[in-house]
């Protein structure tokens, strides 16, 4: 047995084969987001009368194709205080839940190699530690003290000139997060049904009342979209015409190696972040792909790319090997930032535009949309980032935040 | 006989050997114990050779001195040996039919391609070609004695046999267990095993303390052995066709073949890359794990160095025996065979910094030199403050070089700039300019530059040194769309541009041969020989004083540079820096796109409505702006100045506590004895007064320097 | 090393058929960019019938001369696309990571042509060359 395998946590499925014809709540798409709703709705608002349908199995999206990381050292107000609750949540989800996630708080690094993005991350520390995200600015001597892996001349020419640290940088293993909610949500009640294709939306009149699926028709209260990649699709079958475009992002992972990789290193010049995973592998990712993209491929080139960046600050790196390359597909706003609430369709909610960044979101986004639909009221924490922004013309733009350009 | 080090100990191996073979030539498992395949499918061979851990030992040749370590039990292997990158040679070829495998059907398609004409070429793994990973394209990776091949194939055909079935079964970790055609190979090396049993599938259990000394079948028949031989089947090797399904690959032999799966294991370890043990499959089971990728993410089965290679058909087996259906095969992903990230990284370039004409001088002169925008451009030369003050009171010389510049020439020119900008361009005169900005389709300012009338259908354009790279297809992609005549020139790299500026910049121009009624009045522009160098002059200003923007031929920018800083001297003339032209600029409230700007910022946001001429009927970025007029707006640019020293850019501005934006520009103004700033208020009500750093900032109009703009026009 | 060289020619930019049309004086190296984007070098001032043709000194790039064997190491060492494989012909995209274009002639020999801005990267990522 290695170290691993899941023996606490189990997954205590209901005993029903078929979903009821009636919830109060169906949530679209299993994965980190939906459950978490799920699970908050259950625990928090006592609606447990909830069903998530999953096409595949639960996780089988991007909540399990992400690079883990948990960080909130954003560029605006609105989404520093909202992925610092998140990223508070991650710390507390294994007392909250009793599951072991794999959490550790490692701390990240967010490099510039040139005077221009030294100011950007600088600009990052001060609005950071503003918004409650303790940061700080380092030296390149601090960053070395950190990850003595690094040289520091940047392979001569990306000189490292300083970084951003936010401390509460932390990875959890991603897979055990939404073990942990589904085992969560079931427990209190709800329902999870893998393999239930969702094809269609049912409505009267103008308002969405239930979903049609794989395994028949079934009634809502109210529909919340918690899906990715998809949800240009799930949208349209509600009217709703969303400012997203939908992107390949790839990622990889070396074999393990002894030597501890202490914390999460971003690069703002290279456009690359990297971390060590639970069992000693170097897990990195980069920018999404270009070309607009429903597909799960990956390319040679990001390899290539992706190898080159981390090997020019991470000289070790060379002689690692590289066991598994593989895509997620990522829902990517016009302004880079998420979107949750109430659309103009009635009786139906999203929750998307997670782009690469949804995994360090799942807590905060799922505990703030129960609470939505609980109170029938949307929370300030999450009110910036309503769908209607868009044609108020208040985006939430922070393109340099998302750790891809 | 040659030698190597294996776990510290000397050991003697044979021409052609592998350092498995080696290993095993000396009596041991070259790595902790399990079935040997001996031909790189399983992970149960690895070691640490040269440095380099995770190494398949069985595709490794054996070199005398080598230096090999087991990797430890238990825990993961160092990284041992310098970190040196040694150079890997990368060669492309572009081929015609690729076929993977020259085994019997490798070698049989091979023959049938060459018959129907095509060219061919065999890359098989026993000959030190390893196809790793193939891609769209179609493409393939090879890895080769000599470095990594990219190689684009226009056909490619798989014929990489099976992979040999390994035993599941109670001690199949012991030492001495071999897949048949491992022993084959082993007794072609004249390695003797000693007595050895063959076996099929039934296998019940492996018997022995650390090495086999017998099997059990399933009938409970023991034979007692030093070597057991497995002979249980294959599966196919189609990672490579299954990690990239939109190619159309081939598939021919026995890797395309039908099979079936091996009976499900019910003992032993089902995954020795991660030591998981049919007991721990079943204990995820029961613990609500019920689909594959379930009980391989909860188990990690599957998850180590061979990809599901060993395991996968056990696990399939295992999975479908619960749910009555045989279920699908993992995901392939690459890479098929481990490449390193220096062997993965080799000969890609991340990216290219430019230079300008002037960089030399620059150095010449002590710039300290950064990247901007992909160029290298000077943050100051020594002494910000003295540049600024020889801006304000003398003269100095900056290089522009980097601003976007284009031509743009045709009948239909002064529509299609119309349609463009949102400022009115049909009256610019011959031999005038005016500042403009570019919306995009959304009403957000892009990037801000000149208009230059050249004459009645002709126009030099201007964009920022940010801008500048996707200026061109911009403008190209709406003239086409518009099905506009007009022919356009980018001459962003081909032209140099020095800005001469300050109030004895006319002066100096003069000293260079300029008469003195040439020189442009503001705004307007000509063509000038100044030192001999034949100039675009264009009179505008950015720092607030009189400034000329010399645009030329780059092969005439350090003669031009030269003279102006020698004919300068005796003026006091000194070279600025960015740094320095932040600060002049920031004096005149002039925002830098995408520094005072963010991805929505609409004129209005930056006070810059009087750029926008919403009676023209059409530009881009005029529907968004006209929607959104009315709607209420509380994100705002302002001014601000407040005592020294100057606050970090993007500190944060506080109104009542509350943060309501942040600085986006920050300057100690050497002229005024404190801070000048702009910064953003993005919350109603728009404050007076503000915080910034625990320190009082007040709302001040812009500009801050000459508001009437007398100094440029000096 | 390659020697990559100043080159000083001349642009124009005019309609695709006046273009066409156009005669070149003999010597010269005419690169039609794009079908309304020619570059020539060996001509004293060139004219073309297009009133409204853009036609102006290009001193942008710099210049090597290669063999076919240079050609071909090159294009094994440092492009990842593919050259076209009939000559005279035009070839555009990155080499070495550096943008650049190839022009192949008849005989097999080429010009290397690199912004002059960056031609000091493509320079030392090729290295000696065979």
């Amino acid at each position: 047995m290695n170290e691993f395998v899941e023996t606490l946590l189990d997954l205590p499925w209901q005993s029903e084969t078929e979903p009821n014809p009636t919830y109060d709540v169906v949530i679209i798409g299993g994965g980190g987001h939906g459950l978490a709703t799920a699970y908050y709705l259950a625990t928090r608002h006592g609606i447990t009368n909830v069903c998530v349908l999953d096409a595949s199995y639960i996780g089988s999206g991007n909540s399990g194709r992400n690079t883990t990381i948990i960080r909130s050292n954003y560029g605006i107000p609105e989404s520093v205080a909202f992925y610092q609750e998140s990223l508070s949540m991650y710390e507390s989800l294994e007392e909250e839940t009793g599951c072991w996630i794999m959490h550790k708080t490692k701390g990240q690094l967010w490099m510039a190699h040139s005077t221009g993005t030294a100011r950007t991350e600088q600009t990052r520390v001060l609005m950071n530690n503003a918004c409650g995200a303790p940061s700080e600015y380092l030296s390149p001597a601090q960053i070395k003290e950190i990850v003595p892996q690094i040289d520091l001349t940047g392979g001569g020419r990306y000189p490292v000139q300083g970084s951003s640290y936010l401390h509460g940088g932390a990875t959890a293993r991603h897979d055990r997060v939404v073990w942990a909610y589904a085992q969560g949500a079931l427990r209190a009640g709800a329902h999870i049904f893998q393999n239930t294709a969702v094809t269609g939306l049912v409505k009267d009149g103008a308002r969405v009342t239930g979903v049609t699926t794989s395994k028949g028709t079934i009634s809502a209260g109210v529909v919340l979209s918690a899906v990715g990649g998809h949800v240009s699709t799930v949208s349209k079958w509600a009217d709703v015409r969303l400012p997203i475009r939908t992107h390949t992002l790839q990622a990889f992972v070396t074999n393990a190696y002894a030597q501890e990789f202490a914390p999460i290193v971003s690069s703002n010049d290279l456009v690359f972040y990297i971390s060590q995973t639970a069992r000693g592998q170097m897990l990195m990712g980069a920018e999404y792909d270009r070309q607009a993209s429903y597909q799960r491929g990956t390319n040679f080139t990001y390899l290539q790319s992706v190898s080159a960046k981390a090997v020019t600050l991470f000289p070790f790196m060379a002689k690692l090997r590289i066991l598994r390359t593989w895509a997620g597909i990522c829902d990517v706003s016009t302004d880079f930032s998420p979107i949750m609430g109430y659309t103009n369709t009635s009786g139906f909610l999203l929750s998307t535009g997670w782009g690469t960044w949804g995994f360090k979101a799942i807590p905060a986004a799922g505990s703030q949309l129960a609470k939505l639909i609980a109170d029938d009221k949307t929370p300030e924490l999450i009110a910036p980032f309503a769908l209607s922004r868009f044609e108020r013309e208040v985006a939430m733009a922070d393109p340099s935040s998302a750790g891809t350009k | 006989m040659s030698r190597l080090l294996y776990d510290g100990q000397p050991i003697e191996f044979a021409d052609g050997d592998t350092v498995a073979l080696a290993a095993i030539r000396n009596g041991q498992h070259p790595a902790r114990g399990g079935t040997l395949c001996l031909a790189g499918d399983c992970g149960n061979c690895i070691a640490t050779v040269d440095g380099t851990s995770w190494i398949r030992t069985c595709q490794t040749p054996a070199r005398p001195g080598a230096i090999v370590g087991r990797h430890p039990d238990g825990t993961n292997p160092s990284m041992l040996g310098p970190d040196t990158m040694t150079a890997i040679e990368v060669r492309r070829h572009a081929l015609d039919v690729v076929v993977v495998g020259g085994g019997s059907s490798g070698t049989a398609a091979a023959a049938e391609q060459r018959a129907a004409g095509h060219h061919v070429t065999v890359f098989d793994a026993g000959e030190g070609n390893e196809v790793v990973g193939t891609f769209a394209g179609p493409s393939l990776i090879v890895r080769t004695a000599t470095g990594i091949d990219h190689v684009h194939a226009h056909h490619i055909v798989l014929a990489t046999g099976q992979a040999e079935l390994h035993p599941v079964c109670a001690g199949n970790m012991l030492r001495g267990i071999f897949t048949a055609r491992a022993a084959a190979a082993v007794a072609n090396a004249g390695i003797d095993l000693g007595v050895t049993v063959t076996v099929g599938a039934d296998v019940l259990r492996f018997v022995g303390d650390g090495n086999v000394t017998a099997v059990v079948l399933q009938g409970g028949t023991r034979h007692e052995c030093d070597a057991v031989i497995v002979d249980a089947g294959g599966a196919p090797r189609d990672l490579l066709a299954r990690m990239a399904p939109n190619v159309p690959i081939t598939i021919v032999g026995t890797a395309a073949a039908a099979h079936d799966l091996p009976p499900a294991p019910t003992a032993g370890v089902v995954c020795p890359c991660s030591k998981v043990s049919v007991e721990d499959l079943e204990g995820v089971w029961d613990k609500g794990f019920q689909e594959l990728e379930l009980v391989k993410r909860a188990s990690l089965c599957g998850t180590g160095t061979c990809q599901g290679s060993v395991c996968g058909p056990h696990l399939q087996a295992w999975v479908g025996s619960r749910k009555g259906e045989r279920p699908l095969p993992f995901t392939g992903r690459p890479a098929a065979r481990q490449l390193t990230m220096g062997e993965a990284a080799a000969g890609y370039h991340i990216d290219t910094f430019r230079r300008t004409p002037l960089h030399e001088e620059h150095i010449a002169l002590g710039a300290q030199l950064d990247k901007f925008g992909g160029w290298f451009r000077p943050w100051t030369y020594g002494d910000p403050v003295a540049e600024y003050w020889a801006v304000r009171e003398g003269v100095s010389i900056g290089d522009v070089s980097t601003l976007g510049k284009m031509m743009v020439s045709g009948p239909d020119v002064v529509e299609a700039l119309e349609r463009i900008y949102p400022n009115h361009v049909h009256d610019i005169k011959v031999g005038r300019s005016r500042y403009v900005i570019n919306l995009s389709e959304r009403g957000h300012v892009l990037d801000d530059g000149m208009i230059l009338r050249e004459d009645d259908t002709r126009f030099v354009l201007s964009f920022t040194s940010g801008g500048a790279s996707t200026a061109e297809m911009w403008v190209r992609d709406w003239i086409e769309t518009w099905g506009l005549k007009v022919h356009i020139l980018d001459r962003t790299v081909s032209h140099g541009a020095i800005n001469v500026t300050g109030p004895l910049a006319g002066k100096l121009l003069q000293r260079l041969g300029v008469a003195e009624d040439a020189i442009p009045k503001f705004l307007q522009h000509r063509h000038l020989d100044v030192a001999g160098v034949p100039c675009h002059v264009m009179r505008l200003s950015f720092t607030g004083e009189s400034s000329f923007e010399l645009h030329h031929q780059i092969d005439r920018s350090r003669e031009l540079w030269q003279a102006l800083m020698h004919e300068g001297r005796s003026m006091g003339i000194r070279p600025h820096g960015l740094q320095a032209l932040f600060g002049l600029r920031l004096e005149k409230g002039h925002v830098i796109v995408g520094q005072d700007t963010e991805m929505d910022s609409t004129p209005r946001r930056i006070n810059m409505d009087w750029a926008v001429k919403l009676d023209k009927p059409r530009f881009i970025g005029r529907d968004a702006l006209i929607r959104t007029a009315s709607l209420p707006d509380e994100r705002r640019l302002f001014g601000f100045t407040m005592d020294g020293p100057a606050p970090l850019e993007g500190s944060v501005i506080r109104v009542n506590g509350e943060v309501t934006g942040h600085v986006s520009s920050s300057w100690d103004s050497p002229m005024f004895g404190h801070a000048v700033l702009l910064g953003w208020q993005k919350h109603l009500p728009h404050a007076d007064l503000v915080d910034i750093d625990g320190r009082e900032a007040r709302v001040s109009p812009t500009p801050f320097y000459d508001r009437e703009g007398a100094r440029a026009r000096m | 090393m390659l020697a990559c060289e100043p080159l000083i020619g001349w642009r124009i930019i005019a309609d695709p058929s006046a273009l066409d049309t156009a005669a070149w004086p003999a010597g010269s190296t005419v690169v039609r960019i794009s079908p309304d984007d020619v570059y020539v070098i060996g001509v004293a001032e060139p004219t073309v019938s297009d009133p409204h043709a853009i036609v102006t000194p290009e001193h942008g790039f710099n210049g090597a001369t290669l063999t076919a064997a240079q050609v071909a190491d090159i294009a094994m060492r440092h492009i990842e696309w593919q050259l076209p494989s009939s000559r005279p012909a035009l070839a555009q995209g990155q080499i070495a990571g550096v943008p650049s274009k190839l022009v192949l002639h008849a005989d097999g020999s080429a010009l290397l042509l690199v912004a002059t801005a960056a031609h000091h990267e493509l320079v030392a990522r090729i290295g000696a060359l065979a």
